[in-house]
Order: structure tokens, then sequence, then C-alpha cells
């Protein structure tokens, strides 16, 4: 099976060549890509701050934040939908499934939970 | 009939109420990931799975056959209505689908679209049903020396037929095949590629590959999208009676079409489509109105699309090769309840596939039904905001990751594999092969180790079935028949500029 790892080897060493031949004009538009860099970037920084402050409250806050940065603007579904959507995620996952998430301090602190 | 004696045995188990709710649900499900544009079956499937985890086999199962069929089903949505096919085998959709719907025939098309999906999606089950168990039984005669190369083959025709450009498939299934040997050698019980790291020594989870791989990066092109408003084709509530005895022969032809290209690999329902659309218009005798409204060229590849859905589980089922993205999510599925795909299933566990095989017979009707009862609210579907989505599908993703085992490393592993995803996308580099790679490369491995094992280290045991022989013949077929149309293409273009 050590094989296979020189195979890929070879195969990215041949890729590579094969890319630099083929794809010569960029792609992506620079909206385009602060828009993945926004997206990407808020996703990292989520899943790092969910051990710290508990999934719930990431949640809530992590897909406003998102959507708004992306430019949606209706304050009503902004606030409201992901509410909704981080109380159906409780039920469906503290109370069906039992899952042991990482705690809430700041849940906690307002007396939920 | 031993066939029959297990599709009566596993009834029961359908019908009980947990695998109805969740075919309900599934079904629904699906039909709203197909009608969004830029989510496929793949997507939901991947992200629903680690939420199925702790449920019994036949739950999940029932789900994910229902997420499957409603999504072949719901991409025809945004196809009629948008001109913007909601899956790719949505794409043949569009030809008449838009123009009847510019007509304001847009209630008609989707409802012929509908039946035509149902129809297609049952006769799809009912082939899985009648052609899985024989094939599995010849199966099981097979030698680990042909399981070897019958691996093989589907490593290499996936890598090379899904993907324009062979070394990009071929790569993407070499990518696959070091993720698959990293954790602890189930033979030698030696560390493989761990790191010393103690969350590898297990292995990388399948499904940490596949929520990563095929649900990231469509959250991703969600989140990039522009929001084009394209304009909504006028949704008219006239009652329109139409003659369904036109369509039967559409129907029969497209279905057949739609199971015979589902069981070959890599082929998927979007070909299915196309091809089927081809026929309809080539067959008819008046065919200057397709492709101008032509309520068949809706019926044809809807039809075929669906059609395609079960039969592309026949190799994945009874062989444990999966045809196509879709296939190795839903073996993903099975692996993470413990169920190993391949003719051994049909032995040790018939009723759940046997169970799983008539969910998707019946989720086909339900399907139907919930169109129908839900035609209103699947439109609105399609004014769901994506910018509001893309995060969520994050949420859910990490969630239901983290679930598995409450582990974060996975959450940062699957981001991982979500970002490479994304990259291989963009340089188009198609995913499936790697996690195709991924499932059958430790298959490929332990079986040649067994067959060495039973000849005693001689390499002459993995030459000497007939089989073996077949099978070595197709795999060499799949990879020489690109080289050579590429060395022909090539040829005679050499003058001009490429």
């Amino acid at each position: 099976m050590l094989l296979a790892l020189l195979l890929s080897l070879i195969w990215a060493l041949q890729s590579v060549l094969w890319l630099r031949k083929s794809e010569s004009e960029s792609t992506a538009d620079s909206a385009s890509l602060s828009r993945i860099a926004v997206f990407t970037g808020a996703s990292l920084a989520y899943v790092v701050t969910i051990p710290f402050i508990g999934y719930f409250t990431t949640t809530l806050v992590f897909i406003p934040a998102v959507s708004s940065a992306l430019g949606y603007r209706k304050l009503r579904i902004l606030l409201g939908a992901p509410i909704i959507f981080v109380l159906a995620l409780y039920i469906l996952f503290s109370l069906i499934l039992q899952v042991q998430l990482p705690d809430e301090p700041l849940l906690q602190l307002i007396g939920i939970r | 009939m031993d066939i029959l004696n297990h599709i009566l045995s596993a009834l029961p188990l359908i019908f009980s109420i947990d695998v109805i709710i969740a075919m309900i649900i599934g079904t629904a499900v699906g039909i709203t990931v197909g009608a969004l544009p830029g989510l496929s079956a793949t997507m939901g499937i991947a992200v629903l799975i680690p939420l199925t985890f702790s449920m019994e086999p036949l739950v999940a199962l029932g789900m994910v056959a229902g997420i499957y069929n409603g999504a072949m089903y719901g991409g025809s949505i945004p196809a009629i209505l948008l001109r913007i096919p909601g899956t790719p085998a949505g794409i043949a959709t569009v030809f008449d689908g838009y123009p009847m719907a510019q007509k304001g025939q847009a209630p008609l098309a989707l409802k012929i679209s509908l039946i035509s999906s149902a129809i297609g999606s049952a006769v799809s089950a009912i082939a899985l049903l009648a052609l899985a168990p024989p094939l599995a039984a010849i199966a099981l005669k097979f030698s680990p020396a042909d399981y070897f190369w019958l691996a093989l083959f589907g490593m290499t025709t996936i890598a090379v037929l899904l993907s324009s450009n062979p070394v990009k498939g071929l790569l993407s299934t070499c990518l696959g095949l070091v993720v698959g040997i990293v954790g602890i050698d189930a033979m030698t019980g030696a560390e493989r590629f761990a790191f010393g790291s103690m969350d590898l020594l297990s292995g990388i989870n399948i499904i940490v590959l596949l929520t990563g791989l095929f649900a990231i990066p469509p959250a991703i092109d969600l989140a990039v999208q522009h929001l084009s408003q394209q304009k909504e084709a006028p949704i008219e509530n006239k009652k329109a009676r139409i003659r369904w005895r036109p369509f039967i022969p559409v129907w029969i032809k497209s279905s057949i079409m739609g199971v015979v290209i589902g069981i070959i690999p890599a082929l998927g329902g979007n070909i299915a489509a196309v091809l089927a659309w081809n026929e309809q218009r080539r067959s008819d005798p008046d065919n200057d109105q397709y492709g101008k409204g032509e309520p068949k060229g809706v019926a044809a590849p809807e039809c075929a699309n669906n059609a395609d859905t079960a039969a592309t589980l026949i190799p994945a089922l009874t062989l444990g090769i999966p045809g196509s993205a879709v296939a190795a999510v839903i073996l993903g599925a099975l692996l993470v309840h413990g169920l190993r795909p391949g003719p051994q299933l049909f032995r040790d566990d018939p009723e759940i596939v046997f169970g799983f095989m008539l969910t998707m017979f019946v989720t086909a009707i339900l399907m139907f039904v919930i169109g129908r009862v839900g035609a209103r609210a699947f439109v609105h579907v399609l004014k769901a905001p994506t910018m509001l989505l893309a995060p969520m599908i994050i949420a859910l993703a990490v969630v239901g990751i983290y679930s598995i085992h409450n582990s974060m490393f996975e959450v940062w592993l699957m981001l991982f594999f979500g970002l490479l995803g994304y990259g291989m996308e963009r340089l188009n580099i198609p995913t499936a092969p790697a996690v195709l790679a991924v499932i059958l490369g430790p298959m490929a491995e332990e079986s040649l180790r067994r067959a060495l094992l039973i000849s005693g280290g001689s390499f002459d045991y993995l030459v000497q079935s007939w089989i073996s022989w077949i099978i070595i013949a197709m795999t060499a077929m799949t990879l020489i028949v690109p080289m050579w149309k590429r060395f022909r293409r090539l040829k005679p273009s050499r003058g001009d500029q490429e």
C-alpha cells in the first residue's frame, strides 16, 4: 500500500504540470473571492469558539452574522430564523438524541439550561 | 421463492410507525433539497447521515431512500419554473419544462414531472428487488482474488468516466486510497499514517469525509452565489386536463433506459435524462414541438432520471461497488450502521437489505402523495434566501459530526476535507472517486491479502479464475478506450489551434 502513496505523488506531479499547461486564466473575480474568504473565515472562527461558549450560543450568533455579512438585509427573518433553527436543533440533539454538547456558559448565565 | 420470502418478512418491518415517519420526512426533505439549486441528494444525505447515527438501521435507511427519490423529483421544480435545474439530473427537464411554464402550463408540467418521477422510481425499485438478489447470489461465489480485481475495476471506472480528464480522476482516487489506509492495520496491528495522533489511530471515519466533501462545498457555493433573481414563470391555477394514455409508451421506454444506465457505474441520472429526452424526440413522428414545450419532453427525462435511482444501487448493494457519488454516500450510511455492503449483506441481514429496497419502492409512492399535497409549499422553497441557508448547512454539519463521537477533532477534519473538496471542485477534480477509493481501497487491500494468504504468497492465484480475467479485461477497457479516443481526436486536430 506504500505503492499507492508513491503513485499519488507521481500523479500529483503530473497533474501540476498539466494544470500549469491548461489553466492559464484565473476564473474567480474578486467579489466572489472575498465572499469565499468571509464565509470560510467565519466558519473556521465558528468552530474555534464552540468549545468555549457552546454550540447553541455560537450558532445563534454565527448564522445572522454570516448572512448579514453576505448581504442579507431582511431583519425579521435574519433574527427570527436562527432562533427557530437553534430551537429545533436543541430539541433534536439535546432532548431526543441526548448528545452531550459543549457547555453553554452564556446561556446558563441567563438561566436557560 | 427465496426472494419472495425475504420480501414478505421485511414488509412488516417497514410499516412500523418509525420507518413510515422517517420515510415521510425523508421524502419531504429530499424534494426540498432537490428544489434548491446547488443542493443535491448527495449533499442532503451526507448532512443527514450523522443525524441518523443513533437510529435503527431501517429508520435511517428509509429516510435516505426518501431523500434520494425526493431530490430527483425536486430538481425538476426549479428546472420548470426558473430554467435552473435544481440537481444535475434536472438538465433535460429544462428543455421542455421551462417553455411549458412560459406558456402558462407550469402546474401541468409539474404534475407530469411528478407522475413520471414516481413511475420511474417505482420501476427502478422493482428492478432493484428483482435483479439484486440473484446478482448477490452469483457474487457470493467470487473468490478474494476476484474481489480484488472488482474493487480495482470500480475505482478505475469512476476515476476515468466521471471526469473529463482521467488524470484528475485517478489523482482523486489516490487521495482516497491514502485516506483509506490511515489508522491501524486490521491484519498486523501496525499504525499507518497516524502521525502519533490518538485521533487518527482508529482511521478516518467515512462519514467525516463524506460530509466534508459533499456538504461543505455546496454550502460555500451557496454563500458565494450572486442572487440572480430570475423571472419566475407565472403559476396560474388553471385546471388543465390531459390524456395520460399517450404517455404510457414514453414511461415504459424511459424507465427501461434509466434502469439500464443506472446499473452502469459512473453514468448518472443526468445522462439517463438527456438520453431519454433525445430518444423520445427522435422516435416521436411529429417532433418539431420538442424544446418548445412538449409535455412528453418533460415526462421522458423525469421518468428516466428517477428510474436511475434504485438501479444505481444494484452494483452498490450486491458487489459493494458504488457507481456514483450518491451511491457512495448511501454505502457510507450502511457502513455507519455496521452493515458491510456486498453479497454477504444479503445472506447476513436480509431483513435490512430487503427492507431498504422496499423503502425505495414505498417512497416512490409517498413522493407522489407528498408532491401533490405540498406542491405549493415546494414552489415557495425556491424563494429561500441562500445566504441564510449556507451557514445553517455548516451548523448542521458541525453538530452532526460532533455528535458521532463527541469529538472536536473530527469536526476540524470535516472542515479540512470540506475546504479540500471545494478546492478540488474549483480545479475540476471530481471528489467522488476519492470517496469511492476510501470505501474500495480497504476492500481491495483486504481481499488481496486474503488471496495471498490462501495461495501462500504466490501472485499466480490472482489470475487463476475466469471471473478475474473478465474483470481485468473490463478494467483494461475502461482505461484504454478514453486514451484511444483522445489519441484519435488529437490526430486530426493537430493543425488547428486549441
